[in-house]
């Protein structure tokens, strides 16, 4: 059956071919390559990858946050018909929260900390020139902070009077405020216990299921993805290497990368793996200034070939399930 | 048996503002570093617990409320000038939050040189970088793509793996590391734990591991204490408390933990009882006496609303819970 871009299989995000560089003193730096992706609506999807991978890049760039000597270099990230990387900015402020909203990495140590709670949640409406009376919005606030799980008294304290964990129900309170289409969350409990956390993921799915939109969650921890997610994308070194159902991806992972990553899961989580017995993916991640020719994962690969330092490989489907794709990007396949 | 550190009864109230509400966020907390017997101790506790306050306490950043810390048996504030430029050396800390840590308008290079420097670790600027760049690659870092950097051009994980860099530069007998690893993927937060490790084992330096995170803390501490609301749920040696928690809290917490497997969603029917909305919590102000954990504990009895010793439940092992009172009496 051929999904219609109206219909109730498209898309909800479509990104495609998303490319974005920082251009410093030492050269350009390209923090996502080729990013291609996308998220039916009411579904959620992962992405994981190593630290300085690209994922924070790739959400700032889809909320057209990429500050100089940042760029934007190619893509299109389409919701809705609406292509938001060929917005203008006007457009875009208005896209922000009712289309796309993010709840930024470290966001509950990026809440202004000499504000009343309500005042944040405020700042980010009136982008909207949303023309609310007192009583209104005192309304809007108290049911977005019923919804998020916090009492309405939490608007009139400030930051430090709160726990991390309901600092960060406030940013998602701030994320859903105009109900978005996507929501994309950026390690949005790392700071957290897994009580705290499960709580917060199971407040930020029932939100998700009322508004009817789809998730982003970018993050490291595949036992929290293993709860949460339908989809997982995995990063490494600015580009996506593979992609699938959350359960291709655990269960037969293609991509030695994604392979060794899960591999290096700690033993409580595994009964196949003694206490203590760490393992790491041996080598550092490439410079983005240098990336190695070929595959970028190459010389890290127990399963290198010849010709991997010479041709790069793209994202290729290597496992078609029930209609759902595994896509690789590894000359193995 | 000579102790390096010790927190000896030590609690610490905030708050001393005429409107602004105290929250004791640690109470009569002792714990003590042994200098002949390096060890990894993690405390793990929720946000709020206290964690980072027994961190400062013990690196002398805020003085206790009440209680002594003790370096080499002697309190801090009595030490010499001598002494106290050997304490500076001998603890050392990784920062939990390094988004804060850094001063913006330095490369990040500065927070690197500078320790090199006043230690005199190297002769020459050369030597420096070389050690820089040496202990830049052992964390995981290419120093490329790191020196040369102000601190908002890195990611939040290679902040983070900057800080473990720093403390290991200057040898020292104790590291507080303050959720070292908790923005870095699976596989490099192997790599830097199995740093902290042979830190531990290679060069005999003792780790206070501080995290939210059961499950690291099982990977490499020996010892772990659990808090929660500032005191002691249950302390011992990890793999029997990991294995058979004995406090309800510690129990919640295990069976939150996600695992990574389609199949074992979310242990259904665990009660995860309501946070309470409040962030110092009502339990957390000096008139409370009960249990911290009674408002949100399946088994609360009336006997919580006074708080339970630290019951001996093994010959290493202590347990804040009433549920313990009659094994620890036997
Ligand atoms: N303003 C900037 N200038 C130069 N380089 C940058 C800048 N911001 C990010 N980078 C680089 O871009 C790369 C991707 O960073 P990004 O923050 O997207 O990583 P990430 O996958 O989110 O990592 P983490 O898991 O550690 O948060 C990193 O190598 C980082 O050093
Ligand atoms: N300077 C301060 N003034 C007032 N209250 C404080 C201060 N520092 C800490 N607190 C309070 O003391 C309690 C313990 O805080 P602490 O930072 O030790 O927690 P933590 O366990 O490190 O938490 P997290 O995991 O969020 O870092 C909290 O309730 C906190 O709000
Ligand atoms: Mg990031
Ligand atoms: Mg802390």
């Amino acid at each position: 059956m051929a999904a219609s871009t109206n219909g109730p299989q498209s898309p909800a995000l479509d990104v495609k071919n998303l490319g974005v560089s920082y251009f410093t003193s030492s050269g350009e730096v390209k923090a996502a390559d080729g990013v291609t992706f996308s998220i039916m609506s009411g579904k959620r999807m992962g992405l994981v990858g190593e630290s300085g991978s690209g994922k924070t890049t790739t959400a700032l760039a889809l909320m057209r946050l990429i500050k100089p000597p940042g760029r934007i270099t190619s893509g299109t990230a389409v919701i809705d018909n609406t292509d938001l990387l060929s917005l203008n900015d006007e457009e875009m402020r208005n896209a922000k929260l009712s289309k796309i909203a993010l709840v930024p990495q470290g966001a509950m140590n990026s809440l202004n900390p000499v504000a009343k709670v309500k005042n944040q949640i405020i700042d980010g409406l009136r982008d909207h020139d949303a023309d609310y009376s007192a009583n209104q919005y005192r309304e809007l606030i108290n049911e977005l902070l019923t919804k998020v799980g916090l009492s309405p008294q939490v608007g009139d304290m400030y930051p430090h009077e709160l726990s991390g964990g309901m600092k960060q129900r406030v940013t998602i309170a701030i994320a859903i405020s105009m109900g978005p289409n996507v929501i994309i969350a950026d390690e949005p409990t790392s700071a957290l216990d897994v009580v705290v956390q499960r709580q917060i993921m199971e407040t930020l799915a029932e939100l998700q299921e009322e508004l009817g939109a789809a998730i982003l969650l970018i993050g490291h921890d595949i036992g929290l993805m293993a709860q949460f997610v339908d989809t997982l994308g995995v990063m490494y070194a600015g580009r996506l290497v593979e992609t699938g159902t959350l359960r291709q991806l655990l269960r037969e992972p293609k991509h030695p990368y994604t392979q060794m990553l899960i591999d290096s899961l700690p033993s409580l989580e595994r009964q196949d793996r003694k206490r203590g017995d760490l393992r790491g993916i041996p080598g550092t991640a490439p410079s983005l200034y240098a990336l190695p020719s070929g595959c970028p994962f190459h010389p890290r690969c127990p399963q290198a070939m010849d010709i991997c330092p010479s041709e790069e490989p793209v994202l290729k489907v290597v496992n078609d399930d029930n209609q759902s794709e595994q896509l690789a990007a590894c000359l193995l396949y | 048996m000579a102790t390096l550190v010790e927190l000896r009864n030590t609690s610490k109230t905030f708050g001393t503002g005429w409107f602004s509400r105290k929250t004791v966020a640690l109470r009569d907390f002792s714990m003590a570093v042994d200098e002949d017997e390096p060890t990894i101790t993690a405390l793990v506790g929720e946000s709020g617990s206290g964690k980072t306050t027994i961190a400062r306490l013990i690196l002398g950043l805020i003085p206790p409320t009440t209680g002594e810390v003790l370096y080499r048996d002697k309190p801090l504030l009595e030490l010499s000038r001598t002494e106290r430029q050997q304490f500076r050396r001998d603890v050392q800390v990784i920062f939990q939050d390094p988004f804060e840590v850094y001063n913006p308008f330095y490369k990040v290079d500065h927070a690197l040189h500078l320790p090199v420097r006043k230690a005199g670790l190297a002769s020459s600027r050369d030597e420096a970088v070389e050690v820089i760049e040496g202990t830049l690659r052992q964390v995981g870092l290419n120093p490329r793509d790191t020196l040369g950097r102000y601190p908002h051009q890195l990611s939040g994980g290679q902040r983070q793996r900057v800080m473990v860099a720093r403390a290991l530069l200057l040898s020292p007998k104790l590291i507080v590391a303050d959720e070292p690893v908790s923005m870095v993927d699976a596989s490099l937060r192997a790599t830097i734990l199995e740093n902290l490790r042979q830190l531990n084992t290679e060069f005999g330096i003792s780790i206070i591991y501080i995290t939210h995170d059961l499950t690291t803390a099982y990977e490499i501490s020996e010892k772990i204490v659990v808090l929660y609301r500032g005191v002691i749920a249950e302390q011992g040696d990890v793999v029997p408390v990991v294995q058979e928690p004995e406090h309800p809290y510690t129990q919640l917490l295990i069976g939150s933990i996600p695992m990574p497997d389609p199949d074992q969603k979310w242990q259904q029917g665990l009660e995860v009882v309501a946070p309470s909305t409040d962030a110092t919590a009502e339990t957390m102000t000096a008139d409370y006496a009960g249990c911290q954990f009674a408002d949100r504990c399946p088994h609360a009895m009336e006997m919580c609303s006074e708080s339970p010793p630290l019951y001996q439940t093994a010959s290493n092992r202590v347990v804040s819970c009433h549920l313990y009172r009659e094994e620890a009496a036997a």
